[in-house]
């Protein structure tokens, strides 16, 4: 038998896995070769050092190691679950930091953010019990009912869901601030004529002319764009402040125009702009 | 030859090569219990095989601060999964297969294999040294290390390797052969080392 042949059985023959005739055939070639009984002495060296792993280590007594009853991870002690809980907890406050570092006013007493709605029209608007903007005792036109006008006329222009700064109002004539607050309006695709109003729209069906607006952070420092008075009240007297004018009327005169809400406010406001 | 192995309690664990781990007869109920929710039972089990399981975390991550954590992590496994545990392999080997889940586990989570390792030089292994032993191991290929623990630590023939891994049989057999090739070969280089250090 060639020595290539019997290398490849040396790591059974010294494990005692070969067969008796296969054994015999290897121990009788060991005897005349030195090249494969010095590779035989190095397999066997190496089958004793693995044999030495059977030594079984003690563990630690349960009792020293976990505690007793039901094994969780916390219960048992783990010692890396701490980190993961430290870094958690960290994470959190440093989210709460850059939560009240961004709102830099009072803390909001209600949800922020506000789905709100607006409308601006010359006649004083009357506060809702409902926390919605509600015109007060408008002159209604001819048409259809006011919550399906807005339902099938949102606010225009309605691009994007995110109003950036530079985003140019529809009709305005003058500049937006550049610090506004995150205005969102809500997607609201237009329904088909004969669909259900939304519920929102159907809540303050009083008014001629309701839209949303979800109102993102505190109102900006800034002048307000157009001649109209709005007067906003909500549940949590929180205060209001007209943002700009997205829609007039054929005389010029403002139809529809963002606000900005500050929970934060002392009492609900009326403003009166001239623009 | 495989030394055989006895249990803390003085039950037989046969380690012929071809052998067929023999659980004590009462281990069954005991895991009943378990499942049950009863940590006295529990504890018992963990006294029968702690020491294995240690064995086994010890000789394949060679650190016993991280052997003891993984003891842990493979006890609480194996809590939470009694109750899915419906006896298709014998108890310790499905133990041994949680156990190298969360050793496979925890070196994904550790930095990769620290190359100085295999360039550090080792002293030459010596028969009954294990610790030399695993410095050797630690050379080698996760895969071929891990058949070799269960192999020579664990005493698992190559059908208990082949279920603890869901490996086929053929492919247990021949990664073990394997193993061992590599193990026999880096065992005489540090050997050689040795005798060439001053």
């Amino acid at each position: 038998m060639k020595c290539r042949k019997i290398t490849r059985m040396l790591g059974e023959y010294v494990e005692g896995d070969l067969p008796a005739h296969r054994r015999a055939e290897v121990a009788a070639h060991l005897h005349t070769c030195g090249r494969c009984r010095a590779e035989a002495a190095a397999w066997e060296q190496a089958q004793a050092a693995l044999c030495a792993l059977s030594a079984i280590e003690a563990a630690p007594e349960r009792a020293v190691l976990m505690p007793a009853g039901a094994p969780t991870r916390a219960g048992w002690g783990f010692r890396r679950t701490w980190v993961g809980a430290g870094l958690a907890v960290a994470a959190v406050v440093l989210a709460v930091w850059l939560w009240t570092r961004t709102d830099a006013g009072p803390p909001r007493s209600g949800p922020s953010p506000q789905r709100i709605a607006a409308r601006a029209h010359p006649a004083p608007l009357k506060p809702s019990p409902t926390g919605v903007i509600r015109e007060a005792a408008p002159q209604r036109a001819p048409g259809p009912s006011p919550a399906r006008r807005v339902a099938h006329r949102p606010y225009a222009p309605r691009p994007s869901a995110r109003m950036t700064p530079s985003a140019p109002p529809a009709l305005g004539a003058q500049e937006v601030p550049p610090a506004l607050p995150e205005v969102v309006e809500p997607p609201a695709p237009a329904p088909p004529a004969d669909a259900a109003e939304p519920e929102s729209l159907v809540a303050a069906a009083p008014s001629p002319a309701i839209g949303l607006i979800l109102l993102l952070g505190p109102p900006p420092e800034w002048a307000p764009l157009s001649s109209c008075q709005v007067e906003v009240s909500f549940p949590d007297r929180a205060k209001s402040v007209v943002e700009q004018v997205v829609e007039r009327n054929p005389d010029g005169s403002p139809r529809a125009i963002r606000i900005a809400c500050d929970n934060a406010g002392p009492e609900p406001q009326s403003r009166s702009q001239g623009g | 030859m495989i030394p055989s192995r006895y249990g803390n309690r003085g039950e037989l664990w046969l380690s012929d090569g071809k052998r067929a781990t023999r659980a004590p007869a009462d281990e069954a109920a005991l895991i009943a219990r378990v499942q049950q929710g009863d940590t006295a039972a529990l504890d018992e089990l963990y006294r029968r095989h702690g020491d294995y399981v240690y064995t086994l975390c010890l000789n394949l991550c060679g650190n016993p601060d991280d052997a003891q954590d993984l003891l842990q992590e493979t006890f609480v496994r194996a809590w939470r999964g009694l109750p899915k545990f419906v006896g298709r392999s014998s108890f310790s080997t499905w133990l041994y297969r949680i156990t190298v889940n969360v050793t496979r586990e925890a070196r994904r989570r550790r930095r990769p294999e620290p190359v100085a390792a295999a360039v550090e030089p080792i002293t030459a292994p010596e028969p009954g040294e294990v610790e030399q032993v695993r410095a050797v191991l630690a050379r080698l290929k996760p895969a071929h290390r891990l058949v070799l623990v269960l192999r020579y630590s664990m005493c698992l023939s190559h059908q208990e390797i082949a279920d603890c891994l869901r490996w086929s049989l053929s492919r247990a057999k021949v990664t073990v052969h394997r193993a061992k090739r590599a193990f026999k070969d880096e065992y005489v280089r540090a050997a050689q080392e040795d005798r060439t250090q001053p």
